[in-house]
């Protein structure tokens, strides 16, 4: 699969580069990363589309670090599931993690692993 | 029809429906464009496909709403997103709806003189601010003495009359008699009044309602089946109050047993009407005078009686000069189409002609006790006779309705319901001691009981007996009933060739059948009559017959209630 390229940055901005694309696991990973910061339910053709990280974020339910991993833990988990589960299978990515780069309240600093069926890997810092 | 009625709001559309569409269209773009990235979170998701998915979820369910429209059971079932659209529909099928409640009613129409008259579609007849119309458009009418449907009926001397079938919208109720004026000149014409009270129509049909009517027989042609000839009917004539049909195959359908095989070349349908109120007719002929024919004497007023209405009874006769003599008229039928209707297969239509006989009345010295005069229309002698009859006028407006847009292949005729003339209802009950009869409810209950009747099958003597429980009584005993079942109104039948008593008196009596008339004396076989002319193949073969749906009650006389200690 084909995208457009997004640049997300890690002050919590991105910008559409139209001269880029990505392909197989670095489109779906490029997918994952707009799931996991989008929030949960704002896609009604996809329920399962976004994460609870912004609305918890905003509740002030991430009120310490550990409560804040255990979030991005759960976050990776969803955003995993959902990602694979809209890819062929010789695209799914197998694994994504979430870990804590910046613990600033009300924004989040997210470091992503992802890795794909072939073991290749790659990470990306931004921030929600 | 707009896409816009069909359209949901963005809003109400549910998960499901959104799932289902993006499915629909992702699946849709992978079989051009297998390497496009349509996931959620996918750039050409986030900036185009989520707003084509609304729109393709909200064309679904528009979809289903259009399909649910031209689903008639659906509609019948309140299901409707555009009335306009399903209204078309339906007009198609032959279901139309009345705009507002409309009154219908009879006009009649007085003219000074015989001649052929127009009166066109859109003549205004105005009673007060309420306005008419004629119910079936133009209509041209034949003077008098000639065989049309639509033609003048001679009243009194120089007197012509039509009664003509008009609707419209009306504040109150229009009674009879009252003069209505018109907008337009009519040759002739010299009165205009209402010959019966109006009835007021139909209510307006909703489009649940007209589906209903669609789905449960398709009536476009109007004549296709037997349901749809009474729905068709029904609705094209709010004022008639029953519609019974006799076809092919029918018991007492003997139009069909023309032939050797008892199959008529085409099929035949007898559609018997009754309206919702009773039209009592007072009309005037002249009827000549014959003393004798060849030498045989004769001594007897003898013409032919064109009604203004079908008549279902004749209640009097009387001469207009001596209205105080005892007068003993005869009636002969004879058929106008022996091969359409022959002997009482046309009785109570308009292909039946009506002859009145009365013998002069004479007293002890043998001087006639109707005074003779001249008419100048006929140039014969004779005297005026006031014929009072029932009349059933919803027959013209049904055979109108035929002409109008006659059936193909098959012959429809129009007539009345055979009378059960209901000659004497006593009904025997006791009550408690000090308690009275409700007398004036009771026969307010049974009268509209009766006149709302259309077919004797409905006739239940249980539900006599329950009007006279709910008056007061504790107990009822017996109902004793007097009743007269007659198979056509004339006395006596004139088959194909027999001469006409006008012109060989003597030979017509000869050749005359007797119209048979049933005695009735239990009320529990009201709604179990039926009858076949017995005589079919024979010489004697009057071709009477009738069914329980085809029988009318009419009251002749009040029920009596008498009281047992």
């Amino acid at each position: 699969m084909t995208s457009l390229q997004l640049q997300f940055n890690t002050d919590g901005k991105w910008r559409l580069v139209t001269d880029k694309t990505v392909t197989g696991w670095a489109a779906a990973a490029q997918a994952a990363l707009v799931s996991v910061a989008a929030e949960r339910g704002e896609y009604k053709a996809v329920p399962l589309f976004g994460t609870e990280l912004l609305q918890n974020g905003t509740a002030g339910l991430l009120s310490n670090l550990a409560a804040a991993r255990h979030a991005a833990n759960f976050a990776a988990a969803e955003t995993l599931q959902m990602i694979n589960t809209a890819t062929p299978s010789d695209q799914w990515l197998q694994a994504l993690q979430l870990e804590i780069d910046a613990y600033a309240p009300p924004r989040l600093g997210l470091r992503a692993f992802f890795q794909d069926s072939g073991g290749n890997s790659n990470e990306l810092i931004f921030t929600v | 029809m707009t896409l816009q009625k069909y359209l949901p709001s963005a809003a109400s559309l549910t998960e499901t429906e959104l799932a289902s569409a993006r499915d629909l269209v992702s699946t849709w773009l992978a079989t051009n464009n297998p390497d496009l990235d349509t996931r959620p979170g996918s750039v050409f998701d986030g900036f185009f496909l989520r707003q084509v998915v609304q729109l393709v979820a909200a064309l679904n369910r528009g979809l289903e709403l259009l399909q649910a429209d031209l689903d008639m059971a659906g509609v019948a079932a309140g299901q409707v997103t555009d009335c306009d659209l399903v209204q078309r529909l339906l007009s198609g099928l032959g279901a139309e709806p009345d705009a507002d409640v409309k009154q219908i009613g009879y006009v009649l129409l007085t003219f000074s003189a015989n001649v052929a008259v127009s009166i066109p579609g859109g003549t205004r007849f105005v009673f007060g601010s309420d306005v008419f119309v004629p119910a079936t458009g133009t209509i041209n009418l034949q003077p008098a003495g000639t065989g049309a449907v639509n033609r003048l009926v001679r009243l009194a001397d120089n007197t012509y009359a039509f009664a003509l079938q008009v609707q419209g919208y009306a504040t109150t109720v229009i009674t009879q008699g009252t003069t209505a004026e018109i907008d337009s000149t009519i040759d002739g014409l010299v009165g205009v009044k209402a010959q019966s009270d109006f009835v007021q129509g139909s209510v307006a049909v909703t489009v649940p309602q007209l589906a209903l009517l669609a789905t449960r027989t398709v009536h476009h042609s109007g004549f296709a089946s037997r349901g749809g000839v009474i729905r068709h009917i029904m609705q094209q004539l709010p004022d008639v109050s029953g519609v019974a049909v006799s076809a092919t195959g029918d018991t007492d359908m003997l139009r069909s047993a023309l032939t050797l095989s008892g199959l008529a070349a085409t099929p035949c349908m007898d559609i018997r009407v009754a309206s919702k109120y009773k039209a009592q007719v007072s009309q005037s002929v002249f009827v000549p005078f014959i003393a004798d024919q060849e030498g045989s004497a004769v001594d007897a007023f003898i013409g032919v009686f064109a009604p203004l209405h079908v008549p279902q009874r004749i209640v009097s006769v009387q001469a207009v000069n001596s209205p105080d003599v005892t007068l003993l008229p005869v009636w002969y039928s004879s058929s106008l189409d022996h091969a359409r209707a022959p002997l009482l297969t046309c009785a109570f239509s308009r292909l039946e002609q009506l002859r009145v006989v009365v013998p002069m009345p004479r007293d002890v010295t043998g001087r006639g006790m109707v005074e003779l005069g001249f008419d100048d229309s006929s140039q014969k002698s004779g005297a005026w006779f006031t014929v009072t009859y029932e009349a059933e006028p919803a027959v013209d407006a049904v055979q109108r309705l035929l002409d109008r847009d006659p059936p193909i292949g098959i012959d429809v005729m129009a007539r009345a319901p055979t009378p059960l003339l209901l000659q004497s209802l006593k009904t025997k009950y006791s009550a408690p001691a000090g308690v009275l009869l409700n007398s004036e409810q009771l026969l307010d209950d049974v009268d509209g009981y009766i006149n709302g009747l259309f077919g004797s099958r409905a006739f239940s003597v249980e539900m006599m007996t329950d009007f006279v429980f709910s008056a007061g009584a504790e107990h009822v005993s017996k109902i004793e009933c007097q009743g007269q079942l007659r198979l056509g109104l004339a006395d006596f039948v004139l088959p194909y060739n027999a001469p006409m008593p006008e012109v060989d008196y003597a030979g017509a009596k000869s050749a005359r059948l007797i119209v048979p008339k049933l005695q009735l004396t239990d009320a529990r076989l009201i709604s179990a009559l039926t009858y076949v002319d017995p005589g079919i193949g024979t010489d004697a073969q009057t071709l009477a017959a009738v069914s329980p749906s085809s029988v009318r009650l009419l009251m002749v006389n009040p029920p009596v209630y008498e009281h047992e200690q």
